[in-house]
Formats: C-alpha cells, sequence, structure tokens
C-alpha cells in the first residue's frame, strides 16, 4: 500500500516524527504478542464496557474505550454499534473535526484516525515499548490535530496524522502528564494536566504560557466558559472557574511539582482577579463535563456523581444518577445526557 | 431343538438341587435365615447416616481432577453463604447501624467456629482479608472495611459506609441496596489432619442453631450451601420414613383384601420387611452408610418384593383352590415359578450392576445397594416364603374358597374383555397405539435436560426454606449461588508478566459476554482497581500496566486469601457467577471457555516466534508433575510424617523444580475447567450424558439375554421387551414434559423401575406359554393368564402406584419427582404387560416346542 510505504519513509526520514511503523518489528523475534497490534474483538456487551470517552461527530455519537472498542451511535445513544477498529489499546480521548474526521488515543500511545464518521480506523501511531498512553486528542480539521500524553508527550499534525510532530515546548520539559487538550470558541488551546497545570495558547500552539493554578492536584479537564473563559476540574471534587483564562498569573514549568508547589498567590487574591473555587458537593474526583443546551452545564465523577452548574455560580448541586460506578465523559444533546464510565454507556434524560 | 432338550433338563436339575434343602430341611433352613434376618437386623440398627459432597462428585472427570489438582489452593465449591438482610430494607433501612453491624460480627465469629469451616475461608465485612484501597492525593491507602478502632458510633456508620463504597464489595459482601450483608466460608469435608470425614448434617445443625440465635424479626438470616443441604434433607427424613410406613399398612390392606386372609396377606409384605432388613443389613455389613439421596432403593426393593410375594402368593391360592394341601400347594407353586422368578430378579441384579459403569460414587453406592437388596429378595422370597407357605392354614378351606370363587368372579368380565386384544383388529389398534407412543417419546426425548432445571436445589420443592434462601439471597446480591470456576494455570510469578495477566483480563472479558454469565471476577478485576489508584484514580488507569514492576505492585495487592489467586502466583481463579444452573446454560459456558481457550492459545503461539505448541506442552507437564510434587511435601508435612519420607517428597519436588525451570519461555495461559458448584455440576451432566444411553443400553442387553434363555425364541423376548422399552422410552418424554432432569438422583431410577417390569412380563409370557403348549389358543391362553397371573400383576400395579402416591406429599421435591416416575413405570408397565404383550404375541407368539418351565 502507498500510504504505508509512505508512512515508513516518513518514519525513517524524521527523527521528530512518531509514524505508524515506529514499532513495526524488523524481523525481530516476537516474544510478547501483546507487541503487535492486533483488530479489537467485537464483543455484545461492549456498550456496557469501560467506556473512556464520548463525542458528537455531526449527529452521531462516537464512543471509545477499554480493548480498542470503539461505539457510534445514530439514534442519541439508545443503541450502538461497535467498530472495527486495527488495536486493542484502551482508547482514552476521541475527538471530531467534523462529521467525518477524526482521531482517537490511547495506551502505548496508539493513535487511530478515521475519515469516515468512524466506521473505519486506520493505526498512525503505536508504541508498546514504552508503554505509555496519550490522554487526550484535539481534531480542529481535516489536516490539523493535537494529542497530550503521560510525561509531557505533546503531538501535533497538520497533515492529515501522516507525520506527527513532537512538539518541545517548555510546558512538556519537566514531564508532567498532559491529561486534556480543548479549543476555547476564541480559538485559545488550552492543555490542562497533573500538578495543577493549566497552559494556553493564544497563537495556534506556537508559543505556550502556563498559569498559576494555586492547586497541586490533577486537572482532568477543561469546559470552555463564555468567549475565553474556564472551568475546570480534577481530583477530590476540585473544580474552578476563571473569567478568562489568560486572567491566571503566568508561572515557570520548572516550578511545576506535584509535592511541593507553592503558590505565589493565595486564594483570596486569585479570586480577586477572577479565578474561582467551585463548591462540588462530594470530595470525589470529576472526570468530565459538558455544556447543556441551555448554557448551564453538568459534570460527572467517581461512583457515578452528576452534578449541574451555571455560569456564574461558585457551586455545583447533585443530580440523582443512574448508576454508582464512576464516570468519565458525557455529552449533552438536546435534553438528554449521554455518560460513559466504568459499566459503560448512561442515557440520562433532563428533567 | 437339543438346545430346548438341554435347558429343560437343565431347569429340572436346578428345581432337584434347590428342592431339597429348601422343603426336606426346611426346619434347619428356617432357623438358619432367622438367625441370619435377626443378624442383619443388628446390623441394619447400627447403620450410620453418610452424606457427603466429594462422593456425588464424578472425580475421575477431567474437570474433578481439575478440581483436586488446585483445591488447596482453591478449595472445592464446597461452600457455605450466610446473609443477613435487614427485612425492613424497602424503607431504606440500611445495615450501617450498631444493631446490624453487632449481629454481623457476632455470627461471622460464630461461623468461623462451625466444625469443618476452613478459618482461612472466612470472608466478611469483619474478616481482615475484606479491604478497600483509596486514592489519595499523592498516593494510595488501603485499609480494613472495618476500622481497626472500630467503635459503633455514628461517625464510623459513615466511614464503613464509604469503605464499603470504595472497596467494590457491593453485590458481593453487601446487598445492592445495602440492607444485607453476607458471610462466605469453604466447608472441608474431610479433616486435613486426620483425613476424617466431617458430618455434614452436623455443620448444617450448627448453622441452623446461628439462625435461631441471631435471626429477629428485622434482621432476617439465609444460609445456603450443599452443607445446608445435606441437613435439610436429612431432616425430612422422618417423615419419609412415615411414608415408607404408610405404603406398608396401604399394601397390607390390600393385599388382605386381594388374597382374602389377613394372616396369607401378612406372608409377602413379612418377607418383602425382611429383605428390607437384609438389605440394609449386608448394605452396613460392607461397610457403606445410609445416603438421605438413596432413600428411595428400599422403597424400590420393598416394591419388587411384593410383587413376587404376591405373584407366589397368587399361584399357592389357586393350588389350595384345587384342594392341595398347604405343602404340596407351596411346592408345586415353587416348581412353577422359582425359575422365572429367580431370572427376573437375576435379570434385574445384573441391570442394576451396569449402573456400576457410572463413575460417581453416591450412583454406584444405589447400584451395590440395590443389588444387594435384589439377593436378599431371591432369599427371602424363594427360600423364606415357600417356607412359611408350607406351615400356614387358611382356616376354615371352604369358606376360604367360597370367598376366592367370588373374587374370581369379580374380574372375570374385565379379563374376558381384556384377552380380545389379542384378536388381530384389537391387536393392530393397540399396536398402533403403542406406536403413537413411542413417536410422542422419541419427539420428547432431545428436550429431556440433563442435570437440573429450577433455581436453587431440586432436591427440594421451591418454597422450601432452602429455595426461598436462595432466592433471597439471589435477588440481593449480584454474585447469585451458582459459580463455575476455572483455573488458568501458568508460570510461577505470572504477575509479574503482562503478556499472561491480558490474557487473563481478555478471558474475564470473553466470559462477561458469554450468554449464561452474571458476572466475572478475577484478581484483574482488583488488581485493575489498584493500579488506577497509583494514577490519581483515573478511570483510563483501571487496566493491567504493561510495566512489569507496576504490574507486579498492582497485583501484590490483592491478598491470596481472597481466593483470587495462590501462594506460587501460577494458579488465577476466574469465579463465572451464572445466571442459574440450568444444562444448556452450563454446557454453553463449558463451551465457550474451551473456544477461548484453544483459539487463545493457538493465536499466541502463532504470535510468538520464541515458543511452539510443542515446547509448551512439555512446560505445562513439567509444571504439573511440579506441582504434585509440591502438594505431595505439603500434604506430608502437615500430617507430620516420617522425616525421611519428607526429605524424599522434598527431593523430588527439587527435581521437578529444576526440570521446570529449564522452561523459561512463555506459553499461554491454560484455562482449565473447573471447580465451584456448577463446575461440579458440568462434570457430573457430561458424565451422566455420556453414560446415559450406554447403562440403559446395557441393561437392555443382559434383558435380552435372560429373556432368550427363558423363553427360547425371538417372539417371546420381543413380547416381554417391546412394551418395557416403550415404557421406558415414554418415561424419558414424562421426565421432560414433567421437567425432572437426568440427574444423579433418577437416574437409577429409570435403570432400576425396569426391574419391575421385567417381571411382569416375564409372569406374564410364561403362563402364555404355558397355555399354548397345553394346546389353548391364544386369546384363551391369554384369558387363563389374565385370571392366573394378570391378575397379581394388576394387583401389583395398583398397589404398589398407591404406594407411592404419598410421596408426592413428600417434604423432598426429589422424592416427589421418584414417586410420579415410579407410579409411572409400575402403572405403564402393568398396561404394557397385560394389553401391548398380548397384542404383540398375536404375531409374535409360537407355542414352545418343549414342555415350558412353568408348566405342569
Amino acid at each position: 500500500m502507498n500510504r504505508s510505504m509512505h508512512l515508513r519513509t516518513a518514519v525513517a526520514g524524521a527523527l521528530m516524527c512518531v509514524g505508524a511503523g515506529a514499532s513495526l518489528p524488523v524481523a525481530a523475534e516476537v516474544t510478547d504478542p501483546t507487541m503487535v497490534l492486533q483488530p479489537a474483538e467485537i464483543m455484545p456487551l461492549a456498550a456496557e464496557s469501560q467506556l473512556l470517552d464520548v463525542t458528537v461527530a455531526g449527529t452521531r455519537l462516537v464512543a471509545v474505550g477499554d480493548k480498542g472498542h470503539v461505539l457510534t451511535s445514530d439514534d442519541k445513544g439508545d443503541t450502538w454499534v461497535q467498530q472495527n477498529v486495527p488495536a486493542r489499546q484502551m482508547l482514552i480521548s476521541v475527538d471530531f473535526a467534523d462529521s467525518q474526521n477524526g482521531w482517537a488515543v490511547g495506551h502505548d500511545s496508539i493513535i487511530l484516525r478515521t475519515r469516515d464518521g468512524g466506521e473505519s480506523w486506520e493505526s498512525q501511531n503505536f508504541d508498546p515499548e514504552t508503554g505509555q498512553p496519550l490522554y487526550g486528542v484535539l481534531a480542529l480539521s481535516e489536516t490539523d490535530a493535537w494529542a497530550v500524553g503521560s510525561f509531557g508527550k505533546f503531538f501535533r499534525t497538520t497533515d492529515g496524522g501522516d507525520n506527527w510532530e513532537v512538539q518541545e515546548v517548555g510546558i512538556t520539559e519537566p514531564g508532567v502528564h498532559l491529561i486534556s487538550i480543548t479549543q476555547l470558541p476564541s480559538g485559545t488551546l488550552v492543555v490542562v494536566g497533573e500538578a495543577g497545570m493549566v497552559a494556553y495558547s493564544n497563537d495556534n500552539g506556537d508559543n505556550w504560557n502556563l498559569g498559576q493554578t494555586a492547586y497541586a492536584g490533577s486537572y482532568f479537564g477543561v469546559l470552555p466558559m463564555g468567549n475565553n473563559g474556564v472551568m475546570l476540574y480534577g481530583l477530590r471534587g476540585t473544580a474552578r472557574s476563571a473569567v478568562d483564562v489568560s486572567v491566571l498569573p503566568e508561572m515557570d514549568p520548572w516550578d511545576l511539582d506535584a509535592f511541593s508547589i507553592q503558590s505565589e498567590w493565595t486564594d483570596e487574591e486569585l479570586a480577586a482577579i477572577g479565578y474561582e473555587n467551585v463548591a462540588v458537593p462530594a470530595a470525589t474526583a470529576v472526570f468530565g463535563g459538558a455544556i447543556t443546551y441551555d448554557g448551564n452545564y453538568v459534570m460527572v465523577g467517581q461512583n457515578g456523581s452528576l452534578y449541574k452548574g451555571a455560569p456564574g455560580k461558585t457551586e455545583l448541586t447533585s443530580v440523582p444518577s443512574p448508576t454508582n460506578k464512576s464516570l468519565n465523559s458525557v455529552v449533552a444533546l438536546d435534553d438528554r445526557l449521554i455518560a460513559v464510565g466504568l459499566s459503560g454507556v448512561q442515557v440520562i434524560e433532563l428533567q | 431343538m437339543s438346545d430346548d432338550k438341554n435347558q429343560v433338563t437343565i431347569t429340572d436339575r436346578i428345581l432337584n438341587v434347590v428342592i431339597p434343602p429348601i422343603y426336606h430341611h426346611r426346619v434347619v433352613t428356617h432357623i438358619i435365615l432367622l438367625a441370619l434376618t435377626v443378624f442383619f437386623g443388628y446390623q441394619a440398627s447400627q447403620i450410620q447416616p453418610d452424606a457427603g459432597f466429594e462422593k456425588s462428585i464424578p472425580q475421575q472427570h477431567e474437570y474433578m481432577q481439575i478440581r483436586a489438582k488446585w483445591a488447596r489452593d482453591f478449595g472445592g465449591g464446597n461452600t457455605i453463604l450466610v446473609s443477613l438482610i435487614n427485612r425492613n430494607g424497602q424503607d431504606g433501612e440500611h445495615i450501617y447501624n450498631e444493631e446490624f453491624l453487632t449481629k454481623l460480627s457476632k455470627v461471622t465469629d460464630e461461623v468461623f467456629f462451625v466444625e469443618g469451616v476452613n478459618r482461612k475461608s472466612v470472608t466478611s465485612l469483619f474478616t481482615p482479608n475484606t479491604r478497600y484501597i483509596e486514592v489519595v492525593e499523592g498516593g494510595l491507602a488501603g485499609e480494613d472495611v472495618i476500622p481497626s478502632d472500630y467503635v459503633p458510633n455514628e461517625k464510623n456508620f459513615r466511614r464503613i459506609r464509604d469503605n464499603v463504597g470504595k472497596a467494590q464489595i457491593i453485590g458481593r459482601l453487601v446487598t445492592e441496596s445495602e440492607n444485607g450483608a453476607m458471610i462466605t466460608a469453604e466447608i472441608e469435608e474431610f479433616d486435613p489432619f486426620t483425613g476424617e470425614k466431617r458430618d455434614l448434617k452436623r455443620i448444617a445443625d450448627q448453622l441452623e442453631e446461628i439462625r435461631q440465635k441471631y435471626q429477629t424479626e428485622d434482621i432476617g438470616i439465609h444460609i445456603i450451601g450443599f452443607a445446608k443441604v445435606v441437613g435439610d434433607v436429612t431432616d425430612a427424613i422422618p417423615k419419609v420414613i412415615g411414608f415408607f410406613f404408610i405404603a406398608l399398612v396401604f399394601t397390607l390392606v390390600m393385599l388382605w383384601m386381594y388374597l382374602g386372609s389377613f394372616k396369607l396377606s401378612l406372608l409377602p409384605l413379612g418377607s418383602a420387611i425382611v429383605a428390607v432388613i437384609w438389605e440394609f443389613g449386608l448394605f452396613r455389613f460392607f461397610g457403606y452408610g445410609l445416603d438421605p439421596f438413596a432413600i428411595l432403593v428400599p422403597f424400590l426393593i420393598l416394591s419388587v418384593s411384593v410383587s413376587h410375594g404376591v405373584q407366589y402368593a397368587n399361584a399357592w391360592v389357586s393350588e389350595i383352590f384345587n384342594d392341595k394341601s398347604s405343602y404340596d400347594a407351596s411346592l408345586i407353586t415353587f416348581r412353577r415359578l422359582a425359575i422365572p422368578g429367580t431370572t427376573a430378579l437375576i435379570t434385574d441384579v445384573a441391570g442394576f450392576l451396569t449402573i456400576l459403569l457410572i463413575d460417581i460414587d453416591i450412583i454406584q453406592e444405589m447400584a451395590i445397594n440395590a443389588t444387594l437388596g435384589m439377593a436378599a429378595i431371591i432369599v427371602t422370597n424363594k427360600m423364606l416364603m415357600p417356607i412359611w407357605l408350607t406351615y400356614v392354614s387358611v382356616g376354615d378351606i371352604d369358606k376360604f374358597k367360597v370367598g376366592q370363587a367370588k373374587r374370581e368372579q369379580m374380574g372375570d368380565g374385565l379379563w374376558k374383555f381384556l384377552a380380545k386384544g389379542t384378536r388381530t383388529g384389537p391387536a393392530i389398534v393397540i399396536i398402533i397405539l403403542a406406536g403413537f407412543a413411542a413417536a410422542w417419546g422419541f419427539y420428547k426425548y432431545p428436550q429431556l435436560q440433563v442435570g437440573d432445571a429450577q433455581a436453587g436445589v431440586p432436591e427440594l420443592w421451591p418454597e422450601s426454606r432452602y429455595n426461598q434462601d436462595t432466592d433471597a439471597i439471589v435477588n440481593n446480591f449480584s454474585i447469585g449461588a451458582d459459580i463455575i470456576t476455572v483455573i488458568g494455570e501458568t508460570q510461577p510469578e505470572g504477575n509479574s508478566h503482562y503478556q499472561l495477566m491480558e490474557q487473563l483480563d481478555r478471558f474475564e472479558w470473553h466470559m462477561r459476554n458469554t450468554a449464561g454469565v452474571q458476572s466475572v471476577i478475577t484478581l484483574g478485576t482488583f488488581a485493575k482497581l489498584v493500579n488506577s489508584g497509583f494514577q490519581d484514580g483515573r478511570l483510563d488507569a483501571v487496566r493491567l500496566p504493561r510495566n512489569s514492576f507496576s504490574l507486579a505492585q498492582s497485583t501484590n495487592y490483592i491478598p491470596t486469601t481472597s481466593g483470587l489467586w495462590n501462594d506460587k502466583r501460577d494458579g488465577y481463579a476466574i469465579h463465572i457467577f451464572t445466571k442459574d444452573h440450568k444444562a444448556e446454560t452450563i454446557i454453553h459456558i463449558v463451551d465457550e471457555v474451551k473456544k477461548f481457550n484453544a483459539e487463545n492459545k493457538a493465536n499466541f503461539i502463532a504470535l510468538k516466534d520464541d515458543v511452539d505448541e510443542a515446547y509448551c506442552d512439555d512446560k505445562y507437564a513439567a509444571a504439573s508433575v511440579l506441582k504434585e510434587a509440591d502438594d505431595k511435601v505439603a500434604i506430608l508435612t502437615q500430617a507430620r510424617s516420617d522425616q525421611a519420607v519428607i526429605d524424599e517428597a522434598i527431593a523430588k519436588s527439587k527435581d521437578a523444580a529444576s526440570e521446570y525451570s529449564q522452561f523459561d519461555k512463555i506459553c499461554p495461559m491454560n484455562f482449565a475447567l473447573a471447580t465451584g458448584n456448577v463446575g461440579v455440576m458440568a462434570a457430573t451432566n457430561e458424565v451422566i450424558k455420556a453414560k446415559e444411553i450406554v447403562t440403559i443400553a446395557i441393561v437392555y442387553v443382559v434383558i435380552l439375554i435372560f429373556m432368550y434363555l427363558s423363553f427360547w425364541q425371538v417372539g417371546g423376548v420381543l413380547c416381554v421387551v417391546l412394551p418395557l422399552s416403550l415404557v421406558s422410552l415414554t418415561a424419558y418424554g414424562v421426565m421432560a414434559e414433567l421437567q425432572i432432569g437426568m440427574k444423579v438422583a433418577t437416574l437409577p431410577v429409570v435403570a432400576l423401575a425396569v426391574g419391575i417390569g421385567v417381571d411382569y412380563g416375564i409372569y406374564i409370557y410364561s403362563t402364555i406359554q404355558e397355555g399354548l403348549y397345553n394346546g389353548d389358543d391364544l386369546e384363551t391362553a391369554m384369558y387363563n393368564t389374565l385370571r392366573k397371573t394378570g391378575k397379581a400383576v394388576v394387583f401389583t400395579g395398583i398397589t404398589l402406584g398407591g404406594g407411592v402416591i404419598t410421596w408426592l406429599w413428600s417434604d423432598l421435591k426429589f422424592q416427589a419427582d421418584m414417586g410420579l416416575m415410579l407410579l409411572y413405570m409400575f402403572t405403564a408397565n402393568m398396561f404394557g404387560a397385560i394389553l401391548l404383550l398380548g397384542a404383540l404375541a398375536r404375531f409374535l407368539a409360537k407355542p414352545p416346542k418343549n414342555k415350558p418351565a412353568i408348566a405342569h
């Protein structure tokens, strides 16, 4: 095939690139079958398996999770079809630029690409040797996408994924886990991660600023609030909002340290500039969130917790949850929520 | 034919040998027999109850070999579940209060001290093997679910509630709605030190005491497990014995009405009781105990004995009617019936012995029990009964004859009518009807369930306490009572190899996707959560890490007391909780396990360049040798054997270890079936399915041989065997229709009840032949047969059928099922013998060339 030939050349040619062929054994002896890319198995209960992310592609829902499970639904989450995928690695994040073009990333640094709305997938990267995960993916267009991962992994493609360039920017240097990447309505890119890390770029990713957050735990994700505002959420019932991500005082990446971080700013000072604590009803992790049709938002997390909140309010309220199993991601479609987590898909009708 | 001549001479020769001791020396013989009866009576009174889990298991089956191989690590599926459920749970009443938790703690302690409970295996909220793992900022914390500084107060109740959530035990140790809790424990049927067998009934009694002591209006206690079943079945035995006596009294009344003399009616019954005494005595004498699941055997012995006794008394009465003396009447009857009767009994014995083919101890015990009983019947019916009859007088002989004539008159119209069944037209109709019945049997046979069809245990009624308890547990917990445990066999310290643990994980997922599976638990289930705990509790870390160090770290958090793996880390239990234990469910799951194992092995080896199938087979074999050697050392050490013997075993184990250590390359995990109660059922069902047809076939081959030896003509054999096989076939149809499964309890019924049919057939066909030999036409011969023998057959059919009707009200469902089947077998065989046999005789019977054995 032309494509894979091309990919292999790309790998051989560019040290700064990782490609689909990166770990193809070159006549090396296989002693561990799990090092070989194997297709996901189609299983009846895939929609009840551990799913980690759900997103919208046009009118379609796409969810990804354990064992290379990719599921699509064309009826707002009532029924799901498991799609054929060339990998059985756990997929952690999925994102679509439009109804057809999307990427999914996961463990063993797997990167999968679809051009037909999630019905078929090809592998663009697979690295079982280091065994490290990519946690987040952001699809911006047919050609442009970003991926973030453990120990400061930061990839970018501008050619549809034929080449994934390693980004070496300040925020990747300390090697903290980068967990999620999002684009705000203003166009600002935001990356959150371990050690309370929040980084943003106002120039499409060429330069990155790191903000002080006065928080040493992990941020798992970010919801856009207004044009350039953010709602950050993470470990042990942490949620904070900033009216504008750029109000966060800058800090040096090398000061990122999960165990000894000392913010130069107090909570009160931060609140004064528009970075506020949002009270979460339980001290358990918040893993995902979504903006609902009415401009409010919902959040999901550990033990099936489900909260709702409104812009400007500094507390979340609990909503009865259909499950006590942890939820990791949620999307809102009109009047219903589709959440995924440890025990698969949950459809929740909003009152 | 010369054979015929020989046969006649043989018959005469046999009679000439056996008649003198019975008749000429009847006093001495009688005294000897009575002395033996006293001896066996004493033996019988010493019989001990003997119920066991192990003996109901086909130990030789490959699954059970695996069960035995890993029993030291994972137990054998003989578990008990004790659950406490707050009855007000619907009102939101949960377990987190002082009353409930104190009770749970006390009951846990009590279960711990129940005799035979493997202390290590006891698991509840209050046992130290119940821990939770929690993510805290910058790491992981683990603690017992019940804090070590626990004192009952609101703060701690809240803490425990949180801990229960974190420990992922809702559904297993705590009910889904958190209004109840579970204590599980494994019973060791044999004392590991002395090897002595535990009395399961006593264990059941101790459990029942716990229930009585701690159950309140608010908190219900539910107890299930094999030991409890044994207890409940044993508790029902007095009532079973009650049924036995009801059957005796009923039979006595019927005999009295039939024979017209109370004194006379005591004889068949008395000899039947003596036969049962001998049966128990012999059984005890050969070292067996009374298994509550084998209670049908004495009934069967009683029934067969009464059947023969009635024939005998009936024939004797006919001779008295012909003005013979008691002694002469007895001798003539003996000459007529001793040989066919004994032939029938020997046929039964041979038939029962074939059940020995089924390699399950309890079934073999039943076969031996029944065989000994049949042997006893030969003695009591063909020796004791004839002697008694020589002494009996019917009092006023004329009055007796008048009564007898009246009774004969009564049935005369019926016999005349039934004899018409031998005419060509009616015969064809009867045969066509029989053909339809056979077709129905063939149609129904595939629907016959092997194993159990219903939830809970089929030995007891669905509304019994035990099955109610099962319902309560199944409805409130996600794990249920039915479990098949597959063992993932691999190399020591397998938990540090991702490529091994990945297979465990994938197998778990495949089983979870298998129809009939409710949930699956493996080491991986929990190790994944631990791994996630090391990584901020993120869901994307709820997986087995590829990194060898991380993998070992995550898995090592799970104690081996969890029953999920063993100390050497070379055995991994996959507990598959099934939705029910229907045979089809089990077969499907077992097939899926085998399929996965084969495909996984092939795929794994195909992908790997460093091993091939031969290498891996050698590696598995070396592992088995090593495990056996290690187990031997452990057993010898535990039993404190001679040091030299232990040293020798250690040396062997070292050799095996060094042999095994040469296999340093990784082979696929071998998913081996199986243990757990459903694992045992899987093996049992397979054994029964494989042997059931063979057993019945051999029973019939034996019958065919003996029938041919009796009649020396194919037509006669067919006349007896065709009705018999029709009844067997339709009995399967009846079982399918009534949803009675083919299993340990019912298989012997089908085989044993054939014996009753043989008696009927032999007596009827012999008498027909007698008439044909004397020149009668078939209808006349049939009419005479019905008057003489048929009458007794009908009487026996009704009496025995009536005797088992009471079983339908038994507390034991399996007794009721057996009763229903026996009722069918007794009556269907009766109709087979008096209707179908005659109809078949129209086309198949020929007058014997020589004087038949019973002609006179």
